[in-house]
């Protein structure tokens, strides 16, 4: 009788098994990452939020990230492209490392790993350069105008307090206005027009957390706390990738019997390459 | 008794035919992302050329977006093929809780000026 109770109540949830069929540490990693994704969620949602409460002067990427190392001129998006294509072929190394591990293939998980690493650590360049061009800004700058209002052409009358207005060229004859006439062009002020508006006006360089010469400045305020938070994720990523691999070489899986430690940091790392497909859609792309 | 590890109760040694197959379906999921991406960069500098409306492009980026993300934790992730029970505690809470989110800030985001006029 009391063999038949047993049975009968012996279920994937009366206790000594996992129900999730996974060990402890691998679960709590990934209650980890949905907490940290719901972190990021609330971030990326804040961005759209002020985005659109200031879609009249927000910077469009296109016009702010247009540097490639060793190129010329203009070319939008190609920088951030190789930076995506950098961390999905670190994401490839990084789920090979762990197959590896799966057939307790040593030698396997200590190239891919190695691999991951480097492409961890290119990435991290890559955006310190990126950062850097944003900081030092263009060579013309642009000018924040001071409180007051002006009238548009069509009438319509717009504060100018704290608004950024960019030179159309670096004879700065000419100011490119952040409002769009009806065919979608921005207006555009010359001559004494020109004078009297920048009286008060200060001109500005690069970006930081007060000013950014591309536009609003919360625009600046939310690359620098997302992407850094970001990077942030992507650099511990390298260290706990490290102290795994100096593990890996030590022996200490081997003796385990199983390489689950790479497997945990493999959804870490997974989880940086989610988070940056997000921020390259909603910071480079729309 | 001795202690055993808890992970190598659900640790399964894989075999090298396992894992032959595995690297093909993540080279194959590699080359789709990478696909996705290069036409979503393309989208990006090109739309205006192709006379794309900016509406219609913003939703493809969206889903491709999604789709980018479905295929990291699916596959990357493993999350597909692990139990039913861990899919659905991982997959449904953050899910009900980031479409609330959106759906909060779009649905409130309206009182914004109302707030400011408030404050100042």
């Amino acid at each position: 009788m009391s063999q038949h109770n047993h049975t009968a109540v012996k279920s994937d949830w009366s206790g000594g098994i996992s129900p999730f069929k996974t060990s402890y540490g691998k679960l709590m990693m990934w209650f980890f990452l949905v907490s940290d994704a719901l972190t990021f969620s609330g971030f990326l949602v804040a961005y759209g939020f002020y985005r659109h409460y200031f879609i009249d002067v927000w910077p469009s990427a296109e016009n702010v990230f247009t540097h490639f190392p060793f190129l010329h001129g203009n070319h939008p998006l190609l920088y951030v492209g190789l930076m995506t294509f950098i961390l999905i072929m670190s994401s490839v190394t990084m789920v090979l490392a762990v197959e590896s591990g799966q057939r307790l293939y040593k030698k396997g998980v200590k190239i891919w790993l190695s691999l991951t690493i480097v492409g961890g650590l290119i990435f991290l360049g890559s955006q310190a350069w990126e950062w850097g061009h944003f900081i030092k800004g263009t060579e013309a700058g642009s000018v924040q105008l001071s409180t007051g209002y002006y009238q548009l052409p069509d009438g319509e009358v717009k504060s100018t307090d704290g608004v950024i207005a960019r030179w159309s060229d670096s004879t700065k004859q000419e100011l490119i206005l952040p409002w769009k006439n009806k065919d979608d062009a921005y207006y555009t002020v010359n001559g004494t027009e020109l004078v009297n508006l920048t009286k008060k006006a200060t001109q500005v360089q690069g970006a930081n957390l007060t000013v950014n010469e591309y536009g609003h400045k919360l625009f600046g305020n939310f690359f620098f706390f997302i992407t850094g938070f970001h990077g942030l994720h992507v650099f511990s990523g390298v260290i706990l990738n490290l102290i795994v691999l100096l593990n890996v070489f030590k022996g200490t899986y081997e003796k385990r019997g199983h390489y689950e430690m790479v497997e945990k940091v493999g959804l870490y790392w997974h989880f940086v390459d989610l988070v940056w497909v997000f921020i390259f859609t909603f910071f480079y792309l729309i | 008794m001795e202690h055993q590890d808890e992970s190598l109760r659900y640790f399964h040694k894989k075999t090298a035919d396992e894992g032959a197959h595995t690297r093909k379906l993540v080279w194959r999921i590699f080359w789709i992302l990478l696909a996705v991406t290069s036409l979503e960069i393309l989208l990006g500098l090109y739309y205006k050329e192709w006379e794309l409306s900016w509406n219609f492009v913003k939703t493809t980026f969206l889903l491709l977006t999604v789709a980018k993300a479905y295929l990291i934790v699916a596959y990357y992730m493993h999350l597909k093929h692990e139990n039913s029970f861990l899919i659905k505690i991982i997959a449904i809470p953050y899910i009900v809780l980031a479409v609330y989110l959106t759906l909060l800030v779009l649905n409130e985001g309206i009182y914004s000026d109302l707030m400011e006029r408030w404050l100042w």
